[in-house]
């Protein structure tokens, strides 16, 4: 049994004390925050009709939610981003794998890929819009090319940094060029494919929403553009949130993983 | 006869910039359960000969002969770094080169078991490389390589990332281990009490293009610890020689 010292007690009773501090700052800013909005609109300070106000975003949500199109819309929105995500950073990955494996191949696409990674993917919209129709297939399609090649890049980019003695060790025991690669290459990559998931997650909803300014019939980007067209801000307002909570959420839950997955490399 | 030997290799490096020859003419050979060091200046090409024995590269001229059947023939190679793979055991990491030849069988497993037991390592065989000291990673990693029981070791500065102190000790371990194997080792190194304390011949290189210069056969009393060859006079002797011919 250990035993703790008094200037060890002290130092965690203060380590306990600093995080309240920080995670009541945290919570008290939003309240406030919400408070100061709502007091300012109902004292007519702000103007509601521009700027709306928390009560009104939370009657428009029950609204939606009433007329049940609230979770038709969640739904659209999260699934062309799960697709778009999931697509993207399976595909570019793969293609960073195929990259690796032939440096010839990578040679001769490397400015192609240059190009691609520093063109504005918004401005492809259109001919998206013609060449795969309107509609989810749009929106995904636009989703994946905001990630893909950042992906094929940081991938490519982990595997080439995997230290060339180590390579040489596997070779020297007569290692095949596929055993270098799953047994070297790909477990040393690990960390790096977190961080891409942690990355993609966020980029998996500019992606997503950029789609939906483009072309769609529903969706949280369809709810924003549809109220901004007809004035609508509450509306604007309220999909807005709603966004900000499923990003996090999903945001949450890649950091979950990452908690898992370095716990069982640690272990 | 000779367990290995190098006839007239030669070797040219080529890149965009031009060709380099590395090696020109050498002939080196190997007997059965010597230990060869081989020094000479920093670039000369030491490590390409390694890479030329084990098979990472082709000479350009010149032939490799090996006098060992086919089925044996694996030549272990450690490097200045012990390359173990921080997401796999020590027990792990010992059987990757079993796993990568496909010999990772219960016969062969149990050999790789009795070398961890047999120099101490068998009660860290849970752990991951980040837990244990660098002397300690250079013996896992000699182990990974004998657990594929090599007929020929090469070591390729094997001992100098390790901090002085460590690498003495080290040293001595690993020749104990050596000798206790039986191997054919031939080490590169630039550290030339290394080379003096551990072999029994020395070949000298020359400056790039290398070739042969002199060989000098030790003659130290076979029982002693390379920490004791380090010590004794004949060592200095030797050492003046070689440092003559280096320069």
């Amino acid at each position: 049994m250990k035993t703790i010292s008094i200037e060890y007690k002290k130092y965690l009773k203060k380590q306990r004390l600093r995080k309240y501090i920080i995670v009541s700052a945290q919570i008290s800013i939003l309240v406030l925050f919400i408070g100061l909005w709502e007091m300012l609109a109902k004292v007519g300070a702000i103007d509601t009709f521009i700027v709306s106000s928390p009560s009104r975003i939370f009657r428009t949500i029950s609204e939606l939610y009433i007329s049940g199109s609230l979770f038709n819309h969640i739904f659209t929105t999260l699934w062309e981003a799960m697709l778009g995500f999931t697509i993207a950073t399976l595909g570019g990955s793969l293609i960073a794998i195929i990259l690796w494996w032939s440096e010839t191949l990578r040679k001769i696409l490397d400015p192609y890929i240059v190009v691609l990674n520093s063109l504005p993917k918004i401005a492809l919209g259109p001919l998206i819009i013609i060449w795969v129709g309107v509609g989810t297939s749009a929106i995904v399609t636009m989703d994946i090319l905001i990630m893909i090649i950042i992906t094929i890049i940081s991938m490519l980019n982990a595997f080439n940094q995997v230290e060339h003695s180590k390579i040489m060790l596997l070779k020297s025991m007569s290692a095949s060029k596929f055993q270098i690669l799953v047994k070297l290459i790909l477990p040393s990559s690990l960390s790096e494919f977190i961080s891409l998931l942690k990355i993609n997650v966020g980029l998996t909803w500019v992606g997503t929403i950029m789609g939906e300014y483009l072309v769609s019939k529903a969706g949280l980007g369809y709810l924003i553009i549809y109220g901004s067209q007809i004035f609508n801000i509450d509306l604007v307002m309220s999909s807005t949130i709603i966004l900000c909570i499923l990003a996090a959420l999903m945001y949450f839950i890649v950091a979950l993983i990452e908690k898992k997955v370095s716990k069982k490399l640690q272990s | 006869m000779s367990l290995l030997s190098l006839k007239d290799v030669c070797l040219t490096y080529f890149s965009a910039d031009g060709e380099t020859q590395a090696l020109n003419n050498i002939n080196i050979d190997i007997n059965d359960g010597e230990f060869v060091s081989i020094v000479g200046p920093s670039g000369c090409g030491k490590t390409t000969i390694l890479h030329l024995i084990s098979n990472l590269l082709s000479p350009t001229k010149g032939e490799i002969k090996l006098n060992i059947p086919a089925d044996k023939s694996f030549i272990g190679y450690m490097f200045q770094k012990d390359n173990l793979l921080e997401w796999r055991t020590i027990a792990n990491n010992v059987y990757l080169g079993l796993e990568l030849q496909g010999k990772k069988n219960k016969e062969n497993m149990e050999y790789a078991d009795s070398l961890l037991k047999k120099y101490n390592l068998w009660e860290f065989r849970n752990k991951h490389p980040r837990e244990l000291s660098g002397g300690m990673r250079q013996r896992v990693a000699l182990i990974r390589t004998l657990a594929l029981k090599p007929s020929i070791l090469l070591l390729d500065e094997a001992f100098s990332a390790l901090d002085y102190q460590t690498r003495l000790s080290v040293c001595d371990d690993v020749y104990d281990i050596i000798k206790k194997e039986k191997l054919t080792t031939i080490l590169v190194t630039h550290d030339l009490s290394e080379a003096i304390s551990l072999s029994d011949r020395i070949i000298i290189l020359s400056h790039r293009p290398a070739e042969v210069k002199h060989v000098i056969t030790l003659s130290f009393d076979k029982e002693n610890t390379p920490l004791q060859k380090r010590q004794s006079p004949l060592a200095k002797k030797y050492f003046d020689i070689i440092w003559e011919d280096l320069k």
